[in-house]
């Protein structure tokens, strides 16, 4: 079976892309996370992580929080209701192509 | 086209909620218990109980009170040192998986040291009858806490064998509330071992393993 046989199009675009994805099953599965705590889990670039953040806190489906600790700047990121109700929707989605004969 | 996408578009429905449980369980790696307060305890309360224990056979008391004031002394100091280099670390990620845990072992622990405290205190007070079976009843009441406890803990983690530990000490302590012998003492300090220490052993070996593979992976 190949991806050629599944309709992409089901699937929301936000999340349909890798690094944003791992963003969200990383969040959903923690209350917060910080920055370098996301970065070692899905493995992507600061440069690269900080652009796909900043689409997901623009589309709602996570927050930031910024704030000193020990004197020393740190982001945390937070899912929103609406992005686990995304996140959620996209996995049923995945799982109804899975079982479709 | 964006930056990622090419990535994402070789991956087939399975294939994608596969990585997509992968990471959700590396996530929850970082949350794995490193077994260190099971030992610690387990060691101590095993070292204590055996003192007791000989001092009981032998009609004899090798200073137990302030053996057991040292060593729990030791416990707190080294769990209180231990907390404090786990909350510098959570300052990175936290979860209720985490906070669970932390509530449960709390709940236990904290309820095991006012039965402790309480007993003791009867005993130091007034030598009623309370005060001859108060080392056979905290055995008892101690296993059957340490039974709630590994139960949920094995249920937070979702490890059967660590749930299942928690049967261990539920049915320990039956055996301790019936068998009212000095051999109860012996019993609890090779339950000591085996169900805490042990079992801390091989969640520290289980997660310097975790540790050591993200390493490579990273």
């Amino acid at each position: 079976m190949t991806m050629r046989d599944f309709d992409y199009q089901q699937l929301d675009d936000l999340i349909h892309s890798r690094i944003r994805l791992a963003v969200l099953s990383v969040l959903v599965s923690v209350d917060e996370a910080e920055f370098t705590f996301l970065r070692e889990q899905v493995h992507a670039t600061d440069g690269n992580l900080s652009i796909h953040l900043k689409k997901l806190d623009d589309a709602g489906y996570i927050s930031v929080t910024k704030q000193f600790v020990d004197k020393k700047p740190q982001t945390t990121y937070t899912l929103t209701r609406k992005g686990h109700e995304a996140f959620e929707d996209y996995v049923d989605r995945l799982e109804k192509m899975v079982r479709k004969p | 086209m964006e930056q990622t996408s090419d990535l994402q578009t070789e991956l087939t429905p399975d294939q994608e909620l596969a990585y997509i449980r992968k990471i959700m369980a590396d996530s929850r790696r970082a949350f794995a218990e490193d077994g260190k307060p099971y030992i610690l305890w387990g060691a101590l309360v095993a070292i204590g109980m055996t003192i007791t224990y000989i001092s009981a056979l032998a009609d004899h008391d090798f200073y137990t009170g302030y053996i057991w004031i040292g060593l729990v002394l030791i416990g707190y100091v080294n769990i209180f040192y231990y907390i404090r280099k786990k909350k510098k670390a959570e300052t990175r990620v936290k979860s209720i998986i985490d906070r669970i845990q932390g509530a449960i072992w709390g709940a236990c622990g904290g309820t095991i040291g006012l039965v402790i405290v309480v007993f003791m205190a009867n005993s130091t007070v007034d030598r009623n009858w309370l005060s001859l079976l108060a080392p056979l009843l905290v055995c008892f009441i101690v296993s059957a806490i340490l039974g709630i406890a590994y139960f949920l803990s094995g249920i937070v983690n979702d490890l059967k064998w660590l749930r299942n530990i928690g049967f261990a000490w539920w049915a320990a302590s039956i055996v301790m509330f019936f068998w009212q012998s000095i051999h109860v003492l012996g019993l609890y300090a090779l339950m000591m071992v085996l169900f805490q220490v042990v079992p801390g052993i091989v969640l520290n070996r289980k997660y310097r393993a975790e540790q050591s593979r993200d390493v490579l992976e990273a």
